[in-house]
């Protein structure tokens, strides 16, 4: 049956219908769709994990037991699970395991770009890139298959624009369950020496397996494409050359899709797996063609290992940076070099009208002090409040950063995390702090949900993907882990804050104060504020909390209709010029 | 000499935007118009920007049609038609590129299925069996409400057809 799917959307039929009984991930952009939608199927467990870490090594477990298990997150999550990786690929597995891993060149919505097809040569591993959703949907099955003969781990990488790309998929939507026998095997699972060196050396020998079968395979294959006849281009009776048919170029993933719109008459050795190499058929394909391109995103990755083979390549003039299209390769093509392919340089997204953080954010922004930020939508905050963060790097990083700073400085430092990365990776870092005697005040922004890849639950929340579950909250956390100054206050009430933040900073030691506000877009409300702009004095202060839904209309500030009533902006308005109103008995 | 080839793959192929701002359905109607592409026998792709761009409110989907597709990325200047909800987005088209856009009237009539009746207009202008239409639109919504939804697509349609006949 042919129909539209997203590469994710695809990965998650693909993966149940090759019999996944477990799923897990952590969310992500661009790869949180694939836990979302497998997670609809009732004969597949799937859970949305603490971290990428937990995720993969909980799959590793499920695969250990006999089953197939899938494990989905974006590429930074794949450097939080790297560590089980890597001595995964010497365990090996016994029901297949795949990672699908899902790269944001361009970065829409990601604080780095990476290339996680260099995790297959870092780890041992066979890395299977698909081109649309229909080969995203078949790849996860030959993923499966691949992983359990050859005993690896397989990493099947997306991209943004496969990810988020509906093309059409012929399916066939039936299940084959998949179950294999669990035998204790000591020197396979345990890696400690003496067993490593011979997993080492089964690696080696694994991965030569995978070598030799990838000309068998079907995920790669060579498009000739029959030279148009003699005359049929204009000129008169005289043999023209058609357009790039004696080039050849060597490509994967969307990249092919590139390719065939600049160059249809172009050889092509298309990529279904992008590590490892089957020199031979590389040579070969060389050897066919006049001239050699490679045609990737992000660097040269296949382009090195066709070099290392003593290969020439032309100098494709291809960015490092960014996303590609068909016009940066049509450009790279004509001999125009560009820098880098498209990037993401928005700048529009900021908090929302009402955001449960507007308050605290508002606070800070008075105060001259490291903030060691972190990631999740409060990073939105530098947009509204300039200078109120101070650095933002990776998940679970801005405590650590804050005990840095406060360590070298002498002075107390903040760090502001969410409640989803507080328990990511938030906790050891308050743990380090604890042990080490640091000076810091942690600002934890409860708002109850994984905000910025779309409001999925956590342990926070008690919800999952499968229903209840265990509820954690983060004030018996920190005062289990130890800390003793711990103070709970309400988001929208600016004087509660400030008390809070004003007794967290005079602690000596690891204090905090958790923002409870629930996200505001998972808030009903049914009333509104106004300006009485007769009374208004223009004098600005409601604006300082940086709502969005305040604006400046000739002599007064108006609040529109996306005012969420939080009623943060009538605790600045000292002239008490802002009123409520009950949003079915609107006066405007 | 690469131009000329660029420029004969993709005339071939028919290329829509999608733009409006959050919560006015624009992924709504780009979905349906594939997926009655799809069934008309066309290959098709959608791309839907998202991410934090969602959070700022501009809302954009970009689809191309045809016999085989390849690329998913179109610039808007490219674009053949381009389908805007909300007035105040500014995309960079070219001169030739046929604008569906709802009047102040048409906003205020059909406010919540304004991509609908959007979607109806747009269906004036392209070469896809009505049937297809219809079946696109009533697997997208849950039965109550698709009677309503057609209503307001066959607006669209009559409006745009009317509007053409007078040019
Ligand atoms: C290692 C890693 N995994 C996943 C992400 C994607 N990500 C970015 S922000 C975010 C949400 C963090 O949630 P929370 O701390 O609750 O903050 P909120 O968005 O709710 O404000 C996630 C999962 C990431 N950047 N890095």
């Amino acid at each position: 049956m042919k129909t539209l799917l997203t590469g994710n959307e695809a990965v998650a039929l693909g993966a149940y219908e090759a019999g996944v009984l477990v799923a897990t991930g952590y969310p992500g952009t661009p790869a949180t769709e694939i836990i979302e939608k497998i997670s609809i199927y009732p004969d597949v467990y799937t859970e949305w994990s603490v971290n990428e870490k937990t995720a993969l090594e909980l799959a590793s477990g499920v695969s250990l037991s006999g089953r197939r298990a899938l494990v989905a997150m974006k590429h930074v999550g794949l450097n939080v699970a790297s560590d089980p990786l890597m001595s995964l690929a010497y365990t090996g597995v016994n029901g297949g395991l795949v990672i699908a891993v899902s790269d944001d060149p361009g970065m829409w919505s990601s604080q780095n770009e990476q290339d996680s097809r260099l995790y297959g040569r870092i780890a041992h591993i066979p890395v299977l890139e698909p081109s649309d959703s229909e080969e995203a949907y078949v790849f996860v099955r030959e993923a499966f298959a691949m992983s359990e003969r050859f005993d690896l781990p397989v990493l099947l990488r997306l991209t943004r624009a496969i990810s988020h790309t509906s093309t059409v998929a012929d399916v066939n939507g039936k299940r084959k369950e998949y179950s294999k026998k669990y035998t204790v095997n000591t020197e396979k699972n345990v890696l400690l020496p003496p067993f490593t060196s011979e997993r080492r050396l089964s690696l080696q020998r694994r991965m030569e397996g995978v070598r030799q079968y990838i000309p068998s395979s079907g995920l790669n294959r060579i498009e000739n494409n029959p030279p148009l006849p003699p005359f049929s281009k204009g000129g008169k009776g005289g043999l023209s050359k058609n357009i790039g048919d004696d080039i050849g170029i060597i490509t994967s993933g969307i990249a092919y899709q590139y390719v065939k719109e600049v160059m249809p008459e172009a050889s092509v050795l298309k990529l279904g797996i992008v590590y490892p190499f089957n020199p031979q058929e590389i040579k070969e394909f060389a050897r066919s063609v006049k001239e050699l391109f490679v045609v990737e995103e992000l660097g040269p990755f296949i382009e090195d290992s066709i070099r290392a083979l003593g290969i020439k390549v032309r100098n494709g003039l291809l960015p490092e940076i960014g996303e590609m299209d068909q016009f940066i390769l049509g450009k790279a093509l004509m001999g125009n070099y560009t820098l880098t392919g498209e990037i993401c340089k928005d700048n529009h997204a900021t908090l929302c009208p009402g955001c449960p953080y507007l308050g605290v954010f508002y606070l800070l922004s008075k105060k001259s002090i490291f903030v060691g930020g972190d990631i999740g939508c409060y990073t939105l905050a530098v947009h509204t409040f300039p200078d109120v963060i101070d650095s933002t790097l990776c998940m679970g990083s801005g405590i650590s950063q804050a005990t840095g700073y406060s360590l070298s400085s002498g002075e107390k430092a903040v760090a502001v995390i969410g409640d989803s990365t507080f328990f990511h990776s938030g906790i050891p870092a308050v743990l380090n702090a604890l042990y080490n005697k640091a000076n810091i005040l942690i600002i934890i922004l409860d708002n109850h949900v994984i905000a910025m890849t779309g409001g999925q639950p956590h342990i926070g929340t008690g919800k999952g993907l499968m229903g209840y579950k265990k509820k954690q909250t983060i004030d018996d956390c920190l005062k289990g882990l130890g800390v003793d100054s711990v103070r709970r206050v309400d988001a929208y009430n600016l004087k509660q804050i400030n008390h809070a933040v004003r007794e967290g900073l005079s602690v000596k030691g690891v204090s905090a104060v958790i923002v409870d506000g629930e996200c505001i877009l998972k808030k009903k409300s049914d009333t509104q504020f106004y300006i009485d702009v007769e009374k208004c004095s223009f004098c600005g202060s409601c604006l300082l909390v940086g709502c969005k839904a305040i604006v400046r209309s000739d002599n007064s500030y108006i609040i529109t209709e996306d005012c969420k009533g939080c009623g943060l902006c009538v605790q600045l308005c000292e002239k008490k010029t802002i009123k409520r109103q009950y949003k079915n008995n609107l006066c405007r | 000499m690469f131009n000329s080839v660029k420029k004969r793959q993709s005339r071939d192929n028919i290329k829509i935007i999608f733009a409006g701002r959050g919560g006015q359905g624009v992924l709504t109607v780009s979905s349906i118009c594939a997926h009655a592409f799809l069934y008309t026998g066309y290959d098709v792709k959608k791309s839907d920007i998202k991410g934090i761009a969602r959070r700022g409110g501009k809302v954009i989907s970009s689809l191309i049609a045809g016999e085989k597709v390849y690329s998913p990325k179109i610039n808007p200047e490219m674009a053949d038609i381009a389908v805007i909800l909300s007035q105040d987005i500014e995309l960079a088209l070219s001169e030739d590129t046929v604008l569906v856009l709802p009047t102040v009237e048409e906003i205020e009539r059909y406010h919540k299925s304004l991509n609908i009746f959007c979607l109806g207009k747009l269906s004036a202008l392209l070469d896809i069996p009505i049937r297809h239409w219809e079946q696109a639109i009533k697997e997208r919504f849950e039965d109550g409400v698709s009677g309503i939804n057609l209503t307001a697509f066959y607006d669209g349609r009559k409006s745009a057809k009317a509007q053409m006949s007078i040019i």
